[in-house]
């Protein structure tokens, strides 16, 4: 059913980022169309993300059509993210820095913008405040995450530290956009949180599933200057013999400052043999398991939800419900 | 390391244990005195025959996307020079 409107989405999007423009600069602005081009063409790349907002709101109950503000909002800071990950990855060149640090700052203006397009009678003042507040409170944290990204020590890093960032980016960021998004259908505190929840461990399984693209299909030099903070590999520093630890510190420094094919390919087999392959299985089933069964306590079985449940299977689809076997344990839940 | 890290490391690691997982899951974590909380439970219990393969194959299926899934993650357009210079 969504793939039916997901031109219709995008197309409001780019109507409504047009309209915050507007309303934020007035006439058009020199040097901020190809960045609004580049916004859009991300929307219509990422198209799944974007309707996690709309379908929250429906889900809960109310008019996704609605949602389209928090949704555009929500984009806008995605992709402010994307820009400054890429400063902090180092894919961007050193001075083309400065810039990409000021594009990010309008675009998280403009999202601040897009929360105020709502007139009284649609979503009142009072309701738009708590709102914003609820973003800036998740772009805090988010970018405290980040803090502990940047100041990450591949040699001390733990997998507490490694979920700790993960939860405070991909988790909360993605919170936040179910989060909204049900906000705008229901008003019970419960009740939001049930699709902030769905929306926190949905996060997690995005960021699963990039970490292992990361190391098995890279992107470019973003990805391999990282290699070091993927679960794959801090989960693999864990159980290394003490000489595979030294070997995997050596060849994710190779990869941050020489990268080469063979030592992506030594790096790619030392993780599948310490069983990093198993491990992200592991963690992303649970991930999944745990969206899974937040969205299924919401007691309003509507198409939206069945959709929701269908985007967190094509987050990770190794791990989606058409994977599961109906296996019962013969012994109680809990021995 | 936890005791749900070791018995990850050794499916990767031991054939003979990946065999016996397949055939009995429950019985395999009972012998190994595997306390599951019930999400990992769940896993297991939905999971078991990927947990049970050997690496090369369960990277196959990690990275084999369901080319029907409508939704898209992964693709970012490349950045445009206006935005960074």
């Amino acid at each position: 059913m969504f793939e039916k409107v997901a031109v219709s989405l995008s197309t409001a999007l780019t109507a409504h980022l047009t309209y915050v423009c507007r309303r934020a600069c007035g006439a058009p602005v020199d040097g901020l169309d190809p960045i609004l081009r580049w916004v859009d063409d991300c929307a219509r790349a990422q198209i799944a993300p974007l309707h996690l907002p709309l379908l929250a709101c429906e889900a809960a109950g109310g008019d996704p059509t609605q949602a389209i503000p928090v949704a555009a909002a929500w984009h806008l800071l995605h992709c402010a993210a994307h820009l400054l990950d890429d400063i902090v990855d180092e894919a961007c060149p050193a001075h083309e820095s400065a810039q990409a640090v000021n594009t990010a700052v309008v675009l998280i203006s403009l999202a601040q913008v897009s929360l105020t397009t709502w007139e009284p009678n649609q979503v009142e003042p009072a309701h738009v405040v708590t709102l914003i507040e609820a973003f800036n409170a998740a772009m805090a944290r988010t970018a405290l995450g980040q803090a502990a990204d940047l100041a990450w020590d591949e040699e001390a890093a733990t997998l507490d530290d490694y979920w700790r960032v993960a939860r405070a980016k991909a988790g909360e960021f993605f919170a936040l956009a179910c989060r909204a998004g049900a906000m705008l259908g229901t008003r019970p505190q419960t009740e939001v949180d049930i699709y902030a929840t769905f929306g926190y461990h949905l996060g997690l399984l995005v960021q699963l599933g990039d970490d292992l693209r990361a190391l098995w299909q890279p992107r470019g030099r973003g990805d391999l200057n990282t290699a070091g903070r993927t679960l794959p590999v801090v989960y693999a520093l864990t159980v290394a013999s003490p000489q595979a630890k030294a070997r995997l510190y050596a060849l994710c420094s190779l990869l941050r400052h020489a990268p080469d094919d063979s030592a992506l390919r030594e790096l790619q087999a030392m993780l599948a043999d310490l069983g990093a392959l198993h491990y992200v299985t592991w963690q992303a089933g649970r991930q999944h398991y745990l969206a899974f069964e937040a969205l299924l306590s919401s007691a309003r079985p509507v198409v939206a939800q069945h959709e929701l449940l269908r985007l967190l299977d094509a987050a990770f689809p190794a791990v989606a419900r058409a994977q599961w076997t109906s296996f019962r344990f013969p012994l109680s839940r809990g021995n | 390391m936890s005791t749900l890290e070791a018995l990850v490391y050794h499916l990767a690691t031991d054939a003979d244990l990946r065999a016996a997982f397949a055939a009995d899951p429950e019985a395999t974590l009972s012998t190994r005195g595997l306390a599951l909380t019930d999400a990992e439970r769940e896993v297991v219990r939905h999971l078991y025959p990927l947990l049970a393969l050997p690496a090369e194959a369960l990277l196959q299926r990690l990275l084999d996307d369901d080319p029907a899934a409508p939704w898209r993650w992964w693709d970012t357009p490349p950045i445009p020079a206006q935005a960074t210079r």
